[in-house]
């Protein structure tokens, strides 16, 4: 389980401080599937590198599988157990070859070369990048690239699977690829926490924490979410469409099950 | 408006040369260089020709793409032959332009260092043309492994050679965009004197740079993710001397060897 | 008055192999007052439309024209204003006044005239001059510096606004302040937007393009292309989730023909296709 236990987070730059999170709690069990909702600013960036301990907290803990992220001892073992991947695609390639770059991060681990490279072709294969293993970065797509970043975090083989706004910079077909890939780590039973602003991207997670200038205003079901119109758009954060039809088909007596996460799961219900 | 990218030199190919182990091909350049310093008079230019004539060959190279790369110097090769054939004022010499003239065994001493500086390009473009920038930078990473011992941070410099390489293509296509962007807001390159065009490239270095400080930040959070700490990494791809490497290098360096001794 | 490009098309040589044709016989036309939405996927050749639109590209076949002369680059100066993909990225200047001064100056106009104007679009983009005026550029959140990039072209005056993918990359907040931007400037040019995603504009373009494969898929009024959410699917393009609702809805057999993108009315269009409903019509 990854747990933030009351973090307080404060950046300062100069005289300036900003006050990032502040006594934020939350926990991803393993095989869940957690969003985390914000817009730009509301600090829900600084709790991806709080989990992995690129940075520490001011007060408050970070503790996965029972690493604390203080343990400086253990933080080659923390970051092997949380997997992290990035806004830009293009930023988290360190290599000139798809393969090479998925290497890095068992190569850091020392692992024999036979374990690297049985590593590398699983998850090349996982994220279906396989054919593409000679191919050099500048000549991928940018939902190509952003699924070499997630092989590149699955070759640690973790637990648990941290992405900031993953799609965010891609086109429809990447952020689609980037999303299923999500929904299949997930169905295999690695934990994902999905930081993100935009609510169409997380219709299916388990659970749904919304956070506002540091705080935590909301947990619990996107059901629920989703029918708080007026706490959404006071943090900053958009209904998607499909969901306002599912409250006016709601308003009309249509009851639904759960969520419907696309136009055929919303039609599919319909037809029942 | 393109930026050219350095990486243009290397033509893939099948021959022997190319598949020639990088560290051996370092060292044979570097014995070839040696030769190319050490032997004396027009022999030794000419056991050099031969050998880079030989090697071409072999590895179906084509000539004008080893011959651009004497474009860039041609202006050292003229300047050698320049100064090492003029005389000022009175002395021996073959032709006169009034005080300046052009002495004979002048003249002879140009046209050597000439040859000499341009076999050294050609010599050493073999490398560069037949092998990866990847493969080579891998092979100056494995060669260095040794400075080890004298505390050399070698992982570290390995792993930015690569990072840097990897990003030449990236940065160029950045390059391009932002070219084109201030191009749109009016924006001229090709207006006024020297100091005038350099200036008008600010527009286009400026965000350059910032972003590749915050590519280099960005970057540096991945790999930390990763695990990267510099020190004990395996790889995936590592080349091991085969048996005709090991012959390649020991004749090599015996027949080079042996030329500079009977030549010097 | 108007930018029309007439049949145009644009092809690059390659080193080994046939010339890659990226635009064939694609024509658009914008007059100011209007919004015009381009939609299409990656590779569709919408950068390369617009870019041409812009005076930046020329070409190879078909006419390009600006108010009755030929588009060039030349001829679009100043009067085109181009807001390219990640326009962010060309911030560069001390303070975030003489970036957005920096078109003007180009231009030609004077100084003093330049800063006025790029404070008075300042104030236009919602970054008021008292508080971003002197501030670095590079200290900018992310929807404040796509808002300065664009300040910076507005602050030419074009007659013509093209945007390409304006939206990309912000959040809610971001992309209704650049919404808002494109609105208000319709008003006095005739905007072009790309995309590849319908959600944002399609309300209110009057009309749309669709590319697919350097060609015209589909081209007229936005409500036409609404009737028709196949068009999407035929272009590689996502149709808006409401619409594939309805899109699927219809494939059931419910046989409606009227689609809408307001969340109210497709409801109450899907719930009259429904089987149950139709019966209980019926009786």
């Amino acid at each position: 389980m990854i747990r933030f236990s009351d973090i307080c987070y404060t950046y300062r730059a100069g005289d300036m401080t900003t006050r990032a999170l502040a006594g934020v709690s939350l926990a991803v069990r393993e095989g869940e599937h957690v969003a985390v909702l914000g817009a730009n600013g509301s600090g829900k960036s600084t709790l991806v590198r709080l989990v992995n301990g690129l940075l520490l907290p001011e007060s408050g803990s970070v503790d996965v599988d029972g690493i604390d992220s203080l343990d400086e001892a253990r933080s080659l073992e923390l970051r092997q157990r949380v997997g992290v991947v990035f806004q830009h695609p293009d930023d988290q390639i360190v290599a000139t070859s798809v393969e090479d770059d998925v290497a890095f991060g068992p190569e850091n681990l020392g692992l024999p070369r036979e374990e690297v490279r049985a590593r590398v072709d699983e998850a090349i294969s996982a994220v279906g990048l396989s054919g593409l293993e000679r191919r050099e970065p500048h000549r991928l797509s940018g939902g190509q690239k952003q699924r070499l970043a997630i092989a590149g975090a699955l070759a640690m083989r973790p637990a648990y699977l941290v992405l900031d706004e993953p799609a965010s910079m891609l086109d429809p077909t990447g952020r689609a690829e980037v999303l299923a890939i999500i929904e299949q780590l997930r169905a295999s039973g690695t934990g994902v926490l999905h930081v993100t602003h935009d609510l169409a991207d997380v219709l299916r997670a388990d659970r749904a924490a919304v956070l506002n200038h540091g705080e935590l205003v909301f947990e619990g079901t996107v059901n629920r979410l989703v029918r708080e119109p007026e706490l959404l758009e006071e943090c900053g954060l958009e209904l998607p469409a499909l969901s306002r039809l599912v409250t006016a088909l709601q308003a009309h007596g249509v009851r639904f099950q759960g969520e419907p996460a696309d136009a055929e799961e919303l039609v599919e219900a319909l037809w029942r | 408006m393109a930026i050219p990218v350095p990486m243009g030199q290397f033509v893939p190919g099948d021959s022997a040369v190319h598949r020639a182990d990088p560290r051996v091909k370092l060292a044979l350049a570097f014995a070839y260089t040696i030769l190319l310093f050490t032997a004396r008079g027009w022999q030794g230019l000419l056991a050099a020709a031969v050998l880079v004539v030989v090697l071409m060959a072999v590895s179906s190279v084509p000539w004008r793409l080893a011959a651009r790369g004497l474009v860039p110097i041609l202006w050292l090769l003229a300047f050698t032959l320049v100064v090492n054939s003029l005389v000022w004022g009175s002395g021996p010499a073959i032709v006169r332009l009034g005080v300046l003239g052009v002495s004979g065994p002048g003249l002879v001493r140009g046209v050597f260092f000439v040859a000499r500086i341009t076999l050294l390009i050609l010599g050493t473009s073999l490398v560069t043309i037949t092998t990866s920038p990847v493969a080579l930078t891998d092979a100056l990473s494995q060669l260095m492994r040794p400075l080890r011992v004298l505390r050399v941070p070698v992982d570290d410099i390995a792993t930015m050679f690569s990072i840097a390489l990897r990003f030449i293509p990236t940065t160029a296509e950045e390059a391009d965009k932002i070219v084109i962007a201030q191009t749109a807001r009016g924006a001229r390159f090709d207006e006024g004197g020297p100091v005038r065009r350099a200036r008008a490239w600010i527009p286009v270095l400026v965000p350059l740079f910032v972003n590749l400080f915050r590519r280099a930040d960005n970057l540096a959070v991945a790999m930390e993710s990763r695990c990267y700490t510099g020190v004990a990494r395996t790889r995936l791809h590592e080349r091991t001397m085969g048996a005709g490497d090991w012959i390649a290098l020991v004749g090599g360096v015996t027949v080079i060897a042996v030329a500079a001794i009977l030549l010097s | 008055m108007a930018l029309t490009l007439d049949g145009v098309g644009f092809a690059y040589a390659v080193p080994a192999g046939e010339p890659i044709e990226a635009l064939r016989d694609v024509s658009l036309c914008v007059e100011p007052g209007e919004l015009v939405l381009v939609l299409g996927a990656t590779g569709s050749g919408k950068s390369t439309l617009l870019q041409i639109a812009a005076g930046l590209l020329g070409a190879s076949s078909g006419a390009a024209g600006l108010d009755g002369e030929p588009l060039s680059r030349a001829s679009a100066r100043g009067v085109v204003g181009m807001v390219f993909q990640d326009p962010e990225s060309q911030l560069f200047a001390d303070n975030v006044l003489d970036d957005v001064a920096f078109g003007p100056v180009n231009l030609g106009i004077a100084r003093e005239d330049a800063l006025r104007r790029a404070r008075a679009t300042l104030e236009r983009v919602g970054l008021p001059a008292a508080e971003f005026a002197s501030r670095s550029p590079f200290a900018l959140s992310g929807g404040e510096a796509r808002r300065a990039a664009i300040a910076g072209v507005l602050a030419m005056s074009p007659r013509y606004l093209l945007l390409d993918e304006p939206t990309a990359g912000l959040d809610a907040r971001g992309r209704a302040a650049v919404a808002d931007i494109v609105r208000a400037e319709r008003a006095r040019c005739g905007v072009v937007v790309v995309s590849h995603s319908a959600d944002e504009f399609l309300g209110e373009a009057d009309r749309v393009l669709v590319l697919h494969g350097g060609r015209a898929a589909f081209e007229g009024d936005a409500s036409a292309l609404v009737a028709r959410p196949d068009a999407f699917d035929d272009a590689g393009l996502a149709a808006p989730e409401v619409l594939r609702a309805q899109q699927l809805a219809a494939v059931r057999g419910a046989g409606s023909s009227d689609f809408s993108l307001d969340p109210e009315q497709a409801a109450r269009l899907l719930l009259r296709a429904r089987p149950g409903e139709r019966s209980r019509e019926r009786d």
